[in-house]
C-alpha cells in the first residue's frame, strides 16, 4: 500500500489551516501595552505572540560604546522557553544572537540616530508564543514600540515571512509549513520609503519565484503597516492634547 | 501652501507632510526635498510651519531650559544631577567658597547652560536654587507647556490658588513647596489632572474649581 502523507496544499489550493495562498494568518497589532516601559508594543499572527519593549534614550553602558554624534541601538530578541513545544533553554542561543543582530540592523536604518548622541536606546523583543514568522513579527512590534517611545524615526518598518510550500509561494508560513516547505524568505521594508531593510532566505528559489515571492511579501506588508497605524493613531487620539491654550 | 495634512491631525511617523521643505518644523524630517513626520503625533500649523505635538517624547535639554534634578554624586569638581529620563546633568562645585552646601539627594532648582556632545551642563551661582522641602512630582516633558500656560497663565492660577511656590522644570519634574502638605497635596494633584486631560477643553476652569475644592483654610475638604 502507498505510503499516506499528508498533503500541505490540498487540490483547490487551500492551505493545512485553510487559508488561501496569499493570505496572512489573523493579525492583532497593540501598542503601548506596558506600563513601565518607555515605549511597547503586541503582536499577534495566529499563534505567534509577541512583545516589544522600548526603553531610554539613555546613558550607553559600557561608556565606550558610545557614540558621540549618536545613539547606539542595543536589540534582544528572546523567546521565553516556554514559547515553543518542549522546553527552550533560557539563554541566549546562537540563533537569538543573530536575529538579534538583523533586527537591530534593520530598526538602525530607520531610527533617526543623531537625534541622541551619546546614548543608547533598548529594545527587547519577547516571543511568548512561537509558530513561525517571529524574527519578523517582532521586528514590526519593535517599530511600532520605538514609534510608541516617541522616538523619531524615518518610518515605521514592518516584515512578513514568504515560503515555497510544494512548489507554491505562500505568504505567512505556519510553524508545519515552515518546517516542511522547500524554502522560507522573511521580508521586512519601511513601506513608505519603500526600501527593504530584511530579506533573509532560507532554501532556494528560482529568479521568477523570487520577484514572485517578493510581491507577495509588499502586499503583506501594506497590511501590517496599514494596522501599526491604526494602532498608534488609535493610542494617540486618546491622549495627547489638542494644541496649547 | 502646499501641504497635505490639515491643522490638528493625527500622524504617524513617515507620512508625507509638504511638498515644501521650508515648511519643516519640529519633528519632521526633510528627504528629497518633500516634508515627512519622524514622530507620531498631532499637527500643529504655526508660523508658518508645519509641527507635530508628540503625545510622548523623550526630554532633549536644549540651552536656557528651566531644569529640575537630584543630586545623585558630588565629585571634587562636579555635581552630577538626575535630570529624569536616564539623563545626567553636571553641575559645577564651587567648593568650599560656595554659599549653599549640596549633598546627595538634594534637589535643585536650575537652568540648562550647555547641552552639547560633551554633557548637558547646568547653570551654577545665582540662578541655583535648592529645594529643601515639598513635594516632587513628574509628569512627561510634553506636557510641561501645558502646566505652564500661555504667558504662564495656568502655573499663575496654581500659585494664586494655593499659595505654593512651584518650580517647573522642562525634563518634566515639578517641585512643589507650600506652608502645608494639604496646599502641595492639592497641587499635586491639579498637575496630575492637567497632564491627564490636558486635550479637554475648558481646563482652566476646573483646575481653578478642582484647587478650591481641595483648599478651603489649607484643609482637605472631602475626596474629589
Amino acid at each position: 500500500m502507498e505510503k499516506t502523507e499528508q498533503r500541505l496544499i490540498t487540490e483547490d489550493g487551500r492551505r493545512i489551516d485553510g487559508r488561501a495562498l496569499d493570505e496572512m494568518r489573523p493579525v492583532r497589532i497593540e501598542a503601548g501595552v506596558l506600563d513601565r516601559s518607555d515605549g511597547s508594543a503586541y503582536i499577534e499572527m495566529g499563534k505567534t505572540k509577541i512583545y516589544a519593549a522600548v526603553y531610554g534614550p539613555k546613558e550607553a553602558h559600557p561608556r565606550h560604546l558610545a557614540q558621540p554624534h549618536k545613539a547606539i541601538l542595543n536589540c534582544r530578541y528572546h523567546m521565553a522557553s516556554f514559547s515553543v513545544e518542549g522546553r527552550k533553554a533560557p539563554g541566549m542561543t546562537r540563533r537569538e544572537i543573530e536575529l538579534s543582530k538583523v533586527i537591530r540592523e534593520a530598526l538602525e536604518s530607520v531610527v533617526i540616530l543623531e537625534e541622541f548622541p551619546r546614548s543608547a536606546i533598548d529594545i527587547f523583543i519577547e516571543v511568548i508564543q512561537a509558530d513561525a514568522g517571529t524574527r519578523t513579527a517582532g521586528l514590526t512590534a519593535a517599530s511600532l514600540a520605538l514609534a510608541d517611545a516617541g522616538i523619531p524615526m524615518l518610518d515605521l518598518c514592518a516584515g512578513i515571512a514568504v515560503g515555497k510550500v510544494e512548489g507554491k509561494i505562500v505568504l505567512d508560513p505556519s510553524e508545519e509549513e515552515d518546517k516542511k516547505g522547500e524554502a522560507d524568505m522573511p521580508v521586512a521594508m519601511t513601506p513608505r520609503l519603500g526600501s527593504i531593510v530584511l530579506l533573509q532566505l532560507n532554501g532556494r528559489l528560482t529568479s521568477a519565484e523570487f520577484r514572485e515571492a517578493l510581491n507577495l511579501a509588499k502586499k503583506g506588508i501594506e497590511v501590517l503597516y496599514e494596522l501599526q497605524k491604526k494602532a498608534l493613531s488609535k493610542k494617540f487620539e486618546s491622549a495627547t492634547p489638542l494644541g496649547e491654550e | 501652501m502646499s501641504s497635505y495634512v490639515h491643522d490638528r491631525e493625527v500622524v504617524t511617523p513617515g507620512q508625507i507632510l509638504s511638498n515644501d521643505h521650508r515648511l519643516a518644523g519640529a519633528y519632521t524630517y526633510v528627504y528629497g526635498g518633500k516634508v515627512y513626520a519622524a514622530v507620531a503625533g498631532i499637527i500643529q500649523l504655526r508660523d508658518s510651519k508645519i509641527n507635530i505635538l508628540p503625545a510622548k517624547s523623550p526630554y532633549k535639554p536644549s540651552e536656557s531650559d528651566p531644569v529640575v534634578g537630584i543630586i545623585i554624586d558630588s565629585k571634587p569638581s562636579n555635581y552630577e544631577v538626575d535630570l529624569g529620563w536616564h539623563l545626567v546633568g553636571f553641575l559645577h562645585n564651587p567648593g568650599r567658597r560656595s554659599r549653599m552646601r549640596l549633598q546627595i539627594g538634594d534637589v535643585v532648582y536650575t537652568h540648562v547652560k550647555h547641552s552639547g556632545i560633551r554633557g548637558v551642563f547646568l547653570e551654577g551661582g545665582r540662578e541655583l536654587v535648592k529645594i529643601d522641602r515639598g513635594l516632587l512630582i513628574r509628569v512627561s516633558p510634553v506636557k510641561v507647556p501645558r502646566i505652564i500656560g500661555k504667558k504662564g497663565s495656568m502655573l499663575q492660577i496654581l500659585n494664586s490658588e494655593s499659595g505654593c511656590k512651584i518650580y517647573v522644570g522642562r525634563n518634566g519634574l515639578i517641585a512643589v513647596v507650600g506652608e502645608s502638605p494639604e496646599r502641595e497635596f492639592a497641587v499635586a494633584s491639579a498637575i496630575k489632572m492637567i497632564e491627564s486631560e490636558s486635550h479637554l477643553p475648558g481646563l482652566t476652569e476646573r483646575v481653578t474649581h478642582h484647587l478650591r475644592k481641595k483648599i478651603i483654610g489649607g484643609e482637605i475638604v472631602g475626596e474629589d
